[in-house]
């Protein structure tokens, strides 16, 4: 490149204008970073962050709300599992009992009812 | 300790850290009508220029540990790379969502300063500036850094985030675009004028 004519743009590149900024520029830009406009923002992101612990106690509640239908299934399991515990009825043992068995037959069906030729 | 207008840009900053709007107040009065000139030269709008240095300035505020004065960055280096990216994601944002005859929102602030139109700029300056957008983006900033912003190399380099290198060789061919534009406009305006 011809050094003299790098020179001339070099100077055109420095005589470069720019149009003139709004007077109240600088004015703009600090009112819109008053304190009284911007100190609690910072203060509150900066200064007065929560600790973990705050946090955890703050949200404590939150974390025991449940949704209701939830709620009451959790309630009606709860409390079949506490009536099972509380009353054993042991249908297992009986049904398999053969002594079991007669009793039921017995109560279904009378004496009468049943004789040896029906079935025959 | 009361801010000063003697005060370094760098003790400004470290009173800034403490949350001093004062030392804020200086600094901004001190340097927004340069970093202003430096964002026209890349978006070529006024309008676009200052709101990026008043993004720049908020941000500044709102965050000044984002300067650390420990890495011994002058003040001047570090936001003038801030403000050219402030810039950029204004062109962005600007070419993503403005509608073309929207007026942006400092011009509503401020209508009566709009003189914008009375500037009256040379043929040499309207075909700089017209060459100057034509050229690609990293060869127009370290051209704007050098020559028009007056830094040093090791400066435009460090705010270019590149080598010293790398840089002489971008202004090299930054000299090459913009003189071949300029002599294919000049050559088209003499056409012109010869058979207008």
């Amino acid at each position: 490149m011809d050094k003299k004519q790098d020179k001339d743009l070099e100077l055109l590149l420095r005589a470069y204008q720019v149009p003139e900024p709004s007077a109240n520029l600088a004015e703009r830009i600090i009112d819109r970073t008053r304190p009284d406009q911007s100190a609690e923002q910072y203060e509150k992101t900066e200064q007065e962050k929560p600790g973990f612990w705050a946090v955890f106690i703050q949200n404590k509640p939150a974390m025991f709300v449940v949704p209701r239908p939830a709620m009451v299934m959790a309630l009606v399991l709860f409390a079949s599992a506490a009536i099972g515990f509380f009353n054993p009825a042991d249908f297992t043992a009986l049904e398999l009992s053969d002594a079991g068995n007669q009793d039921l037959s017995n109560y279904i069906f009378t004496s009468e009812e049943i004789e040896e030729r029906d079935w025959l | 300790m009361v801010p000063h207008d003697q005060d370094t840009d760098e003790d400004l900053m470290r009173k800034i850290l403490r949350r001093d709007h004062d030392a804020f107040s200086i600094l901004v009065r001190r340097h927004s009508a340069g970093f202003y000139a430096c964002a026209y030269k890349i978006c070529f709008d006024r309008w676009e220029a200052e709101d990026a240095v008043q993004d720049a300035f908020i941000k500044l505020w709102n965050n000044p540990k984002s300067w650390d004065p420990n890495k011994g960055s002058q003040f001047k280096t570090w936001f003038t790379r801030v403000v050219i990216n402030a810039t950029y994601d204004r062109l962005r944002r600007k070419k993503n969502h403005r509608p073309a005859d929207e007026a942006p929102q400092s011009a509503l602030i401020d209508p009566a300063d709009n003189q914008d139109e009375a500037l009256i700029q040379t043929d040499e300056q309207a075909a700089l500036e017209k060459a100057l957008k034509a050229i690609p983006e990293r060869q127009r900033e370290a051209l704007v850094l050098c020559y028009s912003e007056g830094l040093k190399n090791k400066e435009a380099a460090d705010i270019m985030d590149i080598g010293v290198k790398a840089l002489e060789s971008l202004l090299m061919r930054g000299k090459q675009s913009l003189r071949d534009i300029l002599e294919r406009n000049t050559g088209m305006e003499k056409k012109d004028k010869r058979y207008g």
